[in-house]
């Protein structure tokens, strides 16, 4: 379990840490009833996102951290894990939101430096953002390539037809 | 023929060789054919046709020897290096069709010339009649493409390698060339050798780099497709894969050091499950689509302990084969594995002499697309009678979520052939779906028996237990067929839908 789990478990509930200890066990089907029965809807969220990063499903994760980050916009934990996911997912426009989200977030929180986390997604997402220009200026390069060998082919054509 | 038909296996490494790729290729050499025929019949008007053919001959062998050569920086100007087809299937699309017209046009075109240049030849020596002189060129030219056709993918590609291929071609071409040009010409031709020497020395083809971290151990043309095995780790987490074609960032078959379930990211685990939840002391499995053999080795360490495994598998690649031998651990002469090489799936399904306890279908073309005869209806109630009563098949389909099109088809197309609903499992940590559909009954719930598994099977099971990982499906009633499978349509469509797509079900 990372730190920042750590710090989350110790924050939360009983039964939220109760949850956090069956998905720790690899027991996720228990987890889930436990989690299920959560009064507060943003722990549940994290709880959720938790226990769906642990069982690797990461579209279940990604769609509770949504979830939770419209329930509680400030909360960072929720806000880091939705961008890492989406950006992880290489879920393009998702990981553009969810990292301006997710800094926007750090702002609100007063934090006076970007951390580590902020820092590296933002590498992840401009090496994202270079691969797809690429890809772009690639197909304009393949479709002109098309059409200038069309091109050349008519202008071939229509020189054999006039004499 | 010899270029036609070797152009798409030197696409393949950068653009793959769907069919869109070989739509591409065809495409073009038969519109640059069609303009070189009119092209050819211009020249042939003129005076000194025999010369002309010489010219055209030297000029069309120059350009291919130099084909190995010159593919790998346009494939590159046209195709970044490290883009997934996942990423951008548009532009594998227009990145073949783009390669093919500087690549393959232009030889197409000039060796379209040869054919009205020497009909007229022919005529003007003699052959009173343009029919005959036109017949006995297209006779000449059919059986040389007949040759080149059986010659290429029989003994040329797999035997001597693509370079060799298209040097050997580019030099026979030439070599007609000099042979015609006239003793006045020695200068042109000595100039045209040197310059088919300088292209031998350059054309070697020339492949995308492996990962950072990975070691190549060998490549090789098979008769289907480009091969390469990588490593990468040391020791007990050194780990091998099987590389095709354009999926080079990618994997067609894995080898770890030890024998039984890989870890999370591999759908390869989950084929174990149905042995698990019907057990007995003989499992049959029949495998289609065994690659280097990952199925086998994930399955000889993960069955029951009261189980003995009997696999057969098929693959329809050689080459495949014979590098899961030398490198994948595959055995040559276990009594409990039964190889067939060069199989397709479905002719290997029909000669098997018992019933099975587990199929599973684990066959792909070119990454990413399921071949159209193995996903109809009618293979799969095929299957269904191969299977004994309550045994299971296992699909492994690649896609993005339960909702991707291809999922959707071929597990509507499943249950229809079964006459059952069919589970569906989002594998975890993968853009995996595995597909269990059991012969007179349904899958069990993951739920059901997970509490009777061993910890390693129960690991594999658990993360599945929580809702939203499983789907049923219901039989669909209009299910892909042998004569109604629009497979690729549908492929084109969940590449197109991606990651994004997944997101929003």
């Amino acid at each position: 379990m990372s730190l920042a789990c750590l710090l989350l478990v110790v924050a939360q509930s009983p039964d939220f840490s109760a949850a956090m200890q069956r998905v720790g066990e690899g027991r996720f089907d228990a987890a889930h009833v436990l989690i299920d029965g959560l009064d507060d809807p943003v722990e549940r969220s994290q709880a959720q996102v938790f226990l769906r990063l642990r069982a690797g499903d990461l579209p279940g994760a990604l769609h509770w951290a949504t979830q939770g980050t419209l329930l509680a916009p400030d909360d960072l934990w929720l806000a880091e894990r939705r961008a890492s996911i989406a950006v992880s997912m290489g879920a393009h426009k998702l990981a553009e939101r969810a990292v301006e989200d997710y800094s926007e977030a750090l702002l609100r929180a007063g934090a006076e430096s970007s951390p580590a986390s902020l820092v590296s997604l933002n590498d992840e997402l401009e090496r994202m953002r270079s691969a797809k220009s690429e890809r772009e200026a690639a197909l304009l390069r393949s479709r002109v390539t098309v059409l200038a060998s069309l091109a050349a082919l008519l202008g071939l054509l229509f020189k054999l037809t006039r004499k | 023929m010899i270029v036609e038909l070797a152009a798409v296996r030197l696409l393949a490494p950068w653009f793959g060789a769907s069919s869109a790729v070989w739509t591409n290729v065809i495409g073009v050499v038969l519109l640059a054919l069609a303009v070189g025929y009119l092209v050819g019949a211009r020249l042939a008007e003129g005076e000194k046709p025999l010369a002309k053919l010489a010219v055209v001959l030297l000029v069309a062998g120059s350009f291919i020897l130099w084909l190995p050569a010159v593919a790998e920086p346009i494939a590159l100007f046209l195709v970044p290096r490290g883009v997934s087809l996942a990423e951008s299937p548009e532009l594998f699309t227009w990145g073949s069709l783009a390669a093919s017209c500087l690549l393959f046009g232009p030889a197409a075109g000039l060796l379209a010339c040869v054919g009205p240049l020497a009909t007229e030849v022919l005529q003007r020596r003699g052959v009173t009649h343009a029919g005959t002189a036109g017949g006995r060129v297209l006779f000449a030219s059919t059986l040389g493409s007949l040759a080149g056709t059986f010659a290429t993918t029989y003994l040329l590609v797999p035997g001597l390698g693509l370079s060799t291929t298209f040097v050997g071609a580019g030099l026979l071409i030439l070599s007609a060339g000099l042979v015609l040009m006239r003793s006045s010409k020695r200068g042109a031709s000595a100039l045209v050798v040197v310059l088919a020497a300088l292209a031998i020395g350059f054309s070697r083809t020339k492949l995308p780099e492996p990962a950072d971290g990975q070691v190549v151990l060998a490549s090789t043309e098979s008769s289907y497709q480009f091969l390469r095995v990588v490593e990468d780790g040391e020791g007990a987490s050194s780990r091998r894969l099987l590389q095709v074609n354009e999926g080079l960032d990618s994997f067609q078959s894995v080898w770890v050091p030890q024998l039984g379930l890989l870890g999370a990211g591999y759908y390869y685990d989950y084929f174990a499950l149905p042995l698990w939840w019907r057990r007995s002391e003989q499992a049959r499995v029949f495998v289609i689509g065994l690659g280097a053999g990952t199925a086998w080795r994930v399955l000889s360490g993960s069955v029951p302990p009261e189980s003995s495994l009997h696999m057969v598998g098929a693959e329809i690649d050689p080459g495949v084969i014979e590098y899961g031998h030398e490198y994948f651990e595959l055995p040559r002469d276990d009594p409990g594995l039964e190889v067939l090489s060069g199989w397709d799936g479905r002719a290997a399904l029909a000669t098997l002499a018992s019933e099975c306890d587990l199929i599973v279908l684990d066959a792909y073309a070119n990454q990413s697309e399921i071949p159209a005869h193995l996903s109809s209806v009618e293979f799969f109630r095929e299957v269904r009678d191969r299977l004994a009563d309550g045994a299971t098949l296992a699909v492994n389909i690649g896609g993005f979520g339960f909702e991707d099109p291809v999922v959707q088809a071929v597990a509507g197309t499943v249950a229809a052939a079964f006459e059952e609903r069919v589970l569906l499992l989002q594998v975890p940590n993968a853009r995996n779906v595995m597909l269990y559909a059991v012969r007179g009954g349904e899958a069990p719930e993951p739920s059901a028996f997970a509490d009777a598994l061993p910890a390693a099977i129960a690991g594999l099971v658990a993360p599945v237990r929580i809702p939203g990982c499983i789907r049923w499906v219901s039989p669909s009633p209009a299910p892909l067929t042998d004569d109604l499978n629009p497979l690729d349509r549908l492929q084109a469509r969940s590449l197109a839908r991606g990651v994004e797509g997944w997101l929003e079900q």
